[in-house]
């Protein structure tokens, strides 16, 4: 018989993770030279990494050109940053926190997001997002949890699309039925990023439906992949979300979960 | 790993309330690791923070070569003012204290 009721090892590992990177975090920044004085050294190793992290990840923390963090860091700072940001309920944000938020995506994950793209911007960047079902990709479409109709902009051709989907509120958008034309080619499939604050986890996906109604409570919907990711697929499967434009003319960036800085290649291990 | 200023921090008391538990040996493992890490890069930003910047190469290259060598903590005696032993026991004791309130918060 043991001594203690059981452990959450999981609940205690993340919180261990977490002290051990705001103690590394803190460590690097009063004393940056710290790693160059450490990198040729099985100190190294002992001080600046977490159990398990190969010796290629410590030559990524060491160099200014490659990811210097894993998936799960990275999502932890951004929750720190966020709990920093957001207010305590969804609610549109200020202009100074959307563009806190746009820089920390940035210096995370080096994606290019904001809340206003090419003056357009939804009714609120930070709200709840629920569980939608799957759009139909053609006539007669059949797959499990496939919503009755097409989406607000037809038949979603491309799978990927379809995997990775939003629904945001255009039709309440103030000038949606004076710019009808422009907004509606504007919002089909536009790429977007959507955060969940609380677990750190974003993905890129798509606008392909318009929605949910108001009277939900809800301010986007995202389809099951996403919200699987998000881990927003329990219970209410709802939960607060920011969600911005990605800024991504030349189409570069995949749809999909973002887990490492985009603009500093990944170092396989 | 063994390093010069261990008999201060002393993390036999943590490992001895994780090991009340009924921890696979690889969970085990990982978490000892992690205190132990965290306890190690506190400490060495409680050095770093009290030896003056000049000494922060000689510092680190001698602990870099050989980490658990005594003279390491006389090095560090003799040049920072305050009394750093003292210093690593009282920030060795916090963080260990967060950290038994942590695994204490994450009993069932």
């Amino acid at each position: 018989m043991s001594k203690h009721p059981a452990l959450n090892s999981e609940k205690l590992r993340s919180k261990l993770k977490l002290k051990h990177l705001t103690t590394r975090t803190t460590l690097l920044a009063h004393h940056p030279h710290v790693a160059k004085f450490l990198a040729s050294s099985a100190l190294a190793g002992a001080l600046l990494l977490a159990p398990g992290q190969s010796a290629p990840t410590r030559a990524a923390l060491l160099s200014p050109s490659i990811s210097q963090v894993s998936p799960f860091d990275l999502h932890n700072r951004l929750v720190e940053k966020l709990n920093l940001l957001l207010p305590e309920s969804v609610q549109p944000l200020t202009f100074d926190q959307e563009s806190q938020i746009s820089q920390a995506l940035h210096d995370l994950y080096g994606l290019h997001a904001t809340a206003e793209l090419e003056g357009n911007h939804l009714n609120t960047s930070y709200g709840l997002i629920g569980a939608e079902q799957h759009l139909m990709r053609f006539p007669g479409d059949v797959v499990e949890n496939m919503a009755p109709g097409k989406g607000a902009w037809g038949y979603v051709e491309d799978p990927e699309k379809e995997k990775y989907y939003v629904a945001v509120q255009t039709l309440y958008l103030p000038d949606w039925t004076t710019r009808l034309a422009y907004l509606r080619d504007w919002y089909k499939y536009r790429k977007v990023v959507v955060v969940n604050p609380v677990n750190g986890k974003l993905i890129v996906a798509v606008v392909a439906d318009s929605g949910p109604a108001s009277w939900t409570g809800k301010h986007f919907g995202g389809s099951p992949e996403v919200m699987a990711y998000l881990n927003l697929n329990v219970g209410m499967q709802k939960g607060p979300v920011v969600l911005f434009f990605v800024d991504d003319p030349a189409d570069q960036i995949p749809l999909c979960p973002v887990e490492y800085n985009l603009e500093k290649p990944l170092l396989l291990s | 790993m063994t390093y010069f200023y261990d008999h201060l921090i002393v993390l036999e008391e943590v490992t001895s309330e994780l090991d009340a538990y009924d921890l696979p040996s690889d969970e085990r493992e990982e978490i000892l690791g992690l205190i132990n890490h965290t306890t190690h890069q506190h400490i060495l930003n409680v050095i770093l923070n009290h030896l003056p910047q000049e000494h922060h190469g000689n510092f680190l290259t001698n602990f870099q070569s050989s980490p658990a060598d005594p003279e390491l903590l006389a090095f560090l005696k003799k040049e920072i003012k305050a009394d750093i032993e003292s210093e690593i026991r009282i920030q060795a004791k916090k963080i260990k204290a967060e950290i038994l309130s942590e695994i204490k918060k994450s009993s069932k």
